[in-house]
């Protein structure tokens, strides 16, 4: 099983241009820890909160995947889900239910332990939220994957991801606002921090943006056009909801033990593990079966990009017409049907 | 291994070089850090304590009973129950706990959330964004409570629990309670903190220590959601007469104590 996160969440890579974003990601990394390190909490909230969003807006722009023209699309669906993530953050931690998110947080340092557990506002945010929160972030993406130019499941990914992320930077950094009205810098206390800085920068970042991307993936469906609201994509929301449920659940017992939140981040990783696996088993088997209902029918499939040669990945030879490697799962058509329209068009590319 | 034929459509094309990926990623979250730092320089806490209460029993007493209910009220249950923890419900909803062999007895106002540790020695209480903890215990050799309060904010209960961050303290106060008992508190403020989210905390840590060695520690805590400050100021309100929500819990606290058995 193949755990890669940056190919997995930024399907349109190669290995080649998926190790610039690796090193970008590296970097900030490193920068948010440093402000961590040095006790610069409200830029350690924001930089680790927007790390992820801003390297994923990084990759759609430098990779120009959709040829520019849809842009602004693109940047409104993220903008939007992000708007929104605002608002349903609000209404949680800080309107309707800040009461019960008071409750919560003073009770997981009880020092009476689990046995202080507020039933009621724990339902609220482990379970409720996690609904809301998976409606929210599917809105922008799947009313992006109706459009014509945008329905291969590998665009439905690619959204899905973007406004996961784009979710959970907003509900980051409402939930840690008050960090804004502290002291400039702290030295007390940054051990716990490091652990919540990794955890919402890269592990809450990714488990939103890669459950999101299953769902909006199965909306996208294999083969021409969209699926739409079928049983699969129905089952890929619930296992969204299920995921976040399970990384909330997770997340909130755990910060009643000792090293609550470094328990926490090992499982966000476990969880985010289990999401990139099914993510790429599930990309796989769609252009598997894409491929081969195409070679079934004799046609030459309408995403086919390369005659022949060898995988960008792990240089094993591949098929004429291949959509993947079949030795290693590499996508070798990482490009939108935008492109490849304008590639088969006459004197661009050479298909036949 | 074969030589690459001919290929149609190569992956996409990349608009940069690694390098600028990395310095545009670099520059994007130096700015936004940058913003956010500001943003927080800007709000910071001036982190000025205004005085802090001491209740004591006689100003318990006497202002207590001008409150909403006295505390008076809880002692004959108390008392009725034997050693705790054990609860005693009031007539008007509320409740009061016995702390050891009767060596302290808390009273608490209606609506308040309450939970007891084994052994008869603490209890918790929570209502809303308010939080009270006390404990008894008896040293083996005598304590200072000055020392006792220290270690209550630069141990366990504060500092080296790790949800509390940032957190910065004022003035250690030490006075007679009685000719029987003698307290020592700090106030401070801070974040509690989990991977969840973070809050503003204020409150003071006490420790009243008695001439037969026994120990009650108690911490009353305010949270905000918006700053340290604004939570240090429910703090205080919650320990203002004649309707502030800590006042009969920490009155009864240290009036039983002092006066018990």
């Amino acid at each position: 099983m193949n755990l890669a996160l940056v190919s997995t969440v930024m399907p349109h890579t190669n290995r080649q241009t998926g190790t610039r974003y690796r090193w970008a990601l590296a970097a900030v990394s490193v920068l948010v820890l440093v402000f961590t390190l040095v006790g610069i909490l409200s830029a350690a909230v924001t930089t680790a909160a927007v790390a992820v969003p801003l390297v994923y807006l990084l990759y759609l722009y430098d990779l120009n995947v959709w040829q520019d023209t849809p842009a602004r699309v693109v940047g409104a669906v993220i903008v939007f889900t992000a708007v929104l993530g605002v608002l349903v953050a609000l209404v949680f931690y800080r309107w309707a239910f800040a009461d019960q998110f008071t409750q919560l947080l003073q009770s997981s340092s009880s020092q009476l332990g689990l046995d202080t557990l507020p039933v009621g506002p724990f339902l609220l945010f482990v379970v409720v939220l996690p609904i809301v929160a998976t409606l929210v972030m599917n809105i922008g993406p799947v009313w992006l994957a109706r459009r014509p130019e945008f329905d291969d499941m590998i665009d439905g990914l690619t959204f899905g991801v973007a406004a996961g992320t784009a979710f959970a930077a907003t509900e980051t950094i409402v939930a840690f606002s008050s960090v804004f009205s502290g002291s400039f810098r702290t030295t007390q206390g940054l051990t716990t921090w490091i652990a919540i800085i990794v955890s919402v920068m890269i592990v809450k970042s990714f488990v939103y943006g890669t459950a999101n991307g299953i769902a909006v993936a199965a909306f996208s469906g294999k083969g021409e056009g969209y699926d739409g609201f079928t049983g699969a994509y129905v089952a890929n929301v619930g296992l969204e909801i299920l995921a976040l449920v399970a990384y909330w659940a997770g997340i909130r017992l755990l910060a009643y033990a000792d090293y609550g939140a470094w328990f926490g981040v090992v499982w966000g990783v476990l969880l985010l593990a289990a999401l990139l696996v099914r993510a790429r088993r599930y990309l796989h088997a769609a252009l598997l079966e894409a491929a081969l209902e195409s070679a079934k029918a004799s046609q030459r499939p309408r995403a086919a990009v390369t005659d022949g040669g060898d995988c960008p990945d792990c240089e094993m030879p591949l098929l004429p017409d291949a959509m993947f490697c079949v030795a290693c799962g590499q996508s070798v058509r990482a490009t939108s049907g935008q492109a490849r329209g304008a590639l088969q068009s006459p004197g661009v590319g050479n298909v036949a | 291994m074969t030589a690459p034929t001919t290929t149609t459509a190569p992956p996409p094309a990349s608009r940069f070089s690694t390098i600028t990926i990395v310095a545009i990623a670099l520059v994007g979250i130096l700015v936004l850090g940058g913003v956010g730092a500001l943003i927080g320089k800007s709000a910071e806490s001036d982190r000025k304590f205004p005085s802090a209460p001491l209740p004591s029993p006689n100003r318990g007493t006497n202002n207590l009973q001008t409150g909403s209910r006295s505390y008076r009220s809880a002692t004959p249950r108390a008392q009725a129950t034997g050693g705790g923890p054990t609860e005693d419900p009031g007539t008007d909803g509320s409740t009061s706990v016995t702390l050891g062999d009767k060596i302290a007895t808390v009273s608490i106002p209606n609506g308040w959330d309450v939970g007891t540790c084994e052994g008869n020695t603490c209890v918790e209480l929570r209502k809303d964004s308010l939080y009270a903890y006390a404990r008894v215990y008896q040293p083996r050799t005598a304590v200072d409570p000055a020392a006792v309060a220290t270690e209550m904010l630069e141990g366990n209960w504060v500092k080296q629990d790790e949800h509390y961050s940032d957190v910065v303290s004022g003035k250690l106060i030490s006075e007679k309670l009685s000719e029987r008992a003698s307290v020592a508190s700090i106030p401070y403020e801070g974040f509690k903190t989990d991977t969840g989210g973070v809050l503003g905390v204020g409150g003071q840590v006490f420790a009243v220590v008695r001439s037969d060695g026994w120990v009650l520690q108690i911490q009353v805590e305010a949270s905000s959601d918006k700053s340290p400050d604004e939570a240090f100021k429910s703090f205080l309100d919650a320990l203002k007469l004649p309707d502030g929500a800590a006042v009969v819990i920490l009155g009864s606290l240290l009036y039983t104590f002092d006066k018990g058995s």
